[in-house]
């Protein structure tokens, strides 16, 4: 078994730091809402108000959160983040989220046949006739497959 | 029972569709299984919007096959390459590659499948055993006893699943208030929804899953890309002697042992397979003449670990079919499953629908006969699946999670929410926040919130009502109990308390 590399203290600390700061600005975004809007939603104190679980929840969680940044910063903070190709897995997102995003405009085929050698690539895949074989091969049978025998129609974009 | 469920049962089972589906849906678990770094939970969340255009009688059983034939697939990399195909497996490994390197791979692969039938056949008769008693004392249960529940189940989830109990408790409440979004479900205001009409119903689950478990898996393979297998596939002869009856025989008081931990602990939520294999392997050595043998190739470590995993399944449908509530993240999949089939999992399933529950019971029963016979055909044929490389898997496996996530609701918004899910569970991972509490939070987050409102609405705003009612105390000491198992782990965990435990802990809480 293979040991990683970890990112220890104070980078550990800060990223700690920063996850429980997302934590708490999340529970604060829900309790302005919850507490912001006028009655009778917003008004938490009141049972059957539809604010008052989630104000109940964001309360909660803010709370967890300032608890999680206390922890951070205590002396005997412990947490050890491995550390990887986080580069890598970074571009394959962004190149997920530019698939979902274009996929209105350039349609399934385009996008699918693009997106899935990019992949291989961003995986190591670098034989020419393999990712061929992967523009078409897949898209080709799983689209066909979903269209064909379950009647999903996926957006043509402005290509087809 | 009437007869008209028996009946309804038993043509659910003669059905062929029926039938076809089971098979096509082990043979696909036990191929995903087998493939190292896909997951269980992954290819029922990935499959599961195939079920939304068949039929519940055909569809459910066809996730039931996946899920039981990915537990059983993934020890099969497991003792020939020493990767396990599923965390499930990490505990077979040891022994079970062992015997590999002895040249006992036959051997070690039939123990592995013969242990993972007779545990799966076994919890199975304990969730018929026990399923239906338990409903008919859960359709008693009034607001305070649901809302009391899911506490329980969000808290024993929070506990278990991850490093860190305010980690946990994080990711659940962030789950109840992902769960909140859309339309309140007792006053129908919009909440949460920033002007953006897709979510008034909520954010779809299925794509949520699908992104949280199958994309997240994707961007850590490539975060940490799979190292070449400790074993070398090439050079380890594959086959060697038969399992022999008088081996298999002797392993009894092994398999049944760690059938009934396996059982229990998948009934508990929160406590998957990947647990329940280290637990039952630990307890395994402790019990064991031989335990010197544990990790050099111990049959008994290898019935230990398999049958521990197995029983974990049809055990984790206990809390799903009785009170809703997912044994772990697979059954969260399979309750998105049933809920899209319009279906709601608990006592009301049992009371709506016994017909078809009856036979998604007898439907158990039959997989473990088609477990045997695929599971055969897998030992002589799978090793070679164990060579796909990640660079064909992972494309295609994202082709198939975005064509899912479309096919739910055929709405891009969908697969927004599918590369949402994914960015937030690959986050999550990276960080050591467990997924689970979250989707579970998310799932239970409805009835949760129903619950508390209605019983402080039946009890003008008194807390008195949880504790007033027999069905209510009898829970809230049950919660106590767990809230002060909780504080005793974290002051094992703190080093305060000593504790000697000689099993080895899991890698990952990710099925």
């Amino acid at each position: 078994m293979s040991m990683r590399a970890g990112l220890r203290s104070p980078g550990s600390r800060l990223i700690e730091s920063l996850l429980a700061f997302a934590v708490i600005a999340v529970g604060v975004v829900f309790l302005r809402i919850v507490h912001g809007t006028p009655p009778p939603f917003g008004d938490p104190r009141d049972i059957g108000s539809a604010a008052f679980f989630p104000g109940m929840i964001a309360l909660l969680v803010t709370g967890l959160g300032v608890v999680l940044m206390m922890s951070a910063w205590r002396p005997r903070f412990s947490v050890t983040f491995e550390s990887g190709n986080t580069a890598r897995a970074l571009v394959a997102y962004a190149l997920m989220v530019a698939m979902v995003v274009s996929i209105r405009f350039l349609g399934i085929w385009l996008v699918t046949m693009l997106a899935v050698p990019l992949l291989a690539l961003c995986f190591g895949e670098r034989r020419w006739y393999v990712l061929l074989a992967l523009a078409v091969v897949p898209p080709a049978l799983v689209i066909h497959i979903f269209e064909g025998a379950m009647g999903v129609y996926f957006p043509r974009g402005m290509l087809l | 029972m009437d007869l008209a469920v028996v009946q309804q049962g038993l043509a659910m089972l003669a059905s062929p569709w029926t039938f076809l589906a089971l098979s096509a849906g082990l043979a696909s678990g036990i191929l995903i299984g087998a493939l190292p770094g896909l997951t269980a939970t992954m290819a029922v969340a990935v499959l599961a919007p195939f079920t939304f255009f068949m039929e519940a009688t055909i569809g459910i059983p066809f996730l039931l096959g996946i899920y039981k034939g990915a537990i059983y697939g993934g020890s099969i990399p497991a003792i020939l390459v020493n990767t396990p195909g599923t965390a499930a497996a990490a505990a077979t490994a040891r022994d079970g590659y062992a015997l590999t390197q002895q040249g006992k791979s036959r051997k070690a692969l039939e123990l592995s499948l013969y242990s993972s039938v007779v545990a799966d056949f076994m919890a199975t008769l304990v969730l018929i055993v026990v399923a239906i008693p338990l409903a008919s004392i859960a359709i008693r249960f009034g607001s305070p006893e649901f809302a009391l529940l899911y506490l329980i189940a969000l808290t024993m989830i929070a506990t278990v699943s991850g490093e860190s109990f305010l980690k946990g408790m994080i990711a659940a409440g962030l789950g109840l208030l992902v769960a909140s979004i859309g339309l309140d479900p007792m006053s129908g205001y919009q909440r949460f929804t920033f002007g953006v009409t897709d979510l008034l119903g909520g954010v779809s689950l299925i794509p949520l899953l699908i992104g949280m478990f199958a994309l997240s898996e994707i961007l850590m393979q490539l975060t940490h890309p799979p190292t070449q297998a400790s074993g070398d596939p090439g050079g380890v002869e594959h086959g060697g002697e038969r399992l022999k009856w008088s081996e298999f025989w002797a392993l009894r008081p092994t398999i049944l042992r760690s059938t009934s931990l396996g059982t229990f602990l998948g009934a508990l939520p929160g406590l998957g397979a990947e647990i329940s294999c280290w637990i039952a392997y630990g307890v395994a050595r402790e019990r064991s003449r031989e335990p010197e043998k544990f990790g050099k190739g111990s049959l008994e470590g290898l019935a230990a670990a398999e049958s521990g995993n197995n029983a974990v399944v049809p055990a984790a449908l206990i809390p799903m079919t009785v009170f809703g509530i997912p044994g772990d993240t697979i059954t969260a999949v399979l309750i998105g499953a049933l809920m899209a089939q319009g279906m709601m999992p608990g006592p009301l399933l049992i009371q709506q629908n016994p017909g078809f529950l009856f036979g998604l019971f007898l439907v158990l029963l039959v997989t473990n006969v088609l477990l045997l016979i695929f599971g055969l055909a897998a030992i002589r044929w799978l090793k070679h699946v164990t060579r796909i490389p990640a660079t064909v898997l992972y494309p295609c496996v994202l082709l198939l999670c975005v064509c899912g996530a479309y096919a739910v609701n055929s709405s891009v918004f969908d697969l927004l929410i599918l590369v949402v899910g994914g960015g937030l569970g690959y986050l999550m991972r990276r960080t050591h926040f467990p997924v689970a509490p979250l989707i579970i939070g998310l799932l239970l987050g409805p009835g949760f919130e129903s619950a508390v409102r209605q019983s402080l609405v039946f009890s003008n705003g008194s807390l008195a009502i949880f504790w007033s009612r027999p069905g209510s105390l009898i829970l809230l000491i049950l919660l106590a109990l767990v809230i002060l198992t909780m504080a005793w782990r974290g002051l094992v965990k703190a080093g305060v308390v000593r504790k000697c435990s000689k099993s080895h802990p899991p890698e990952s809480n990710n099925t």
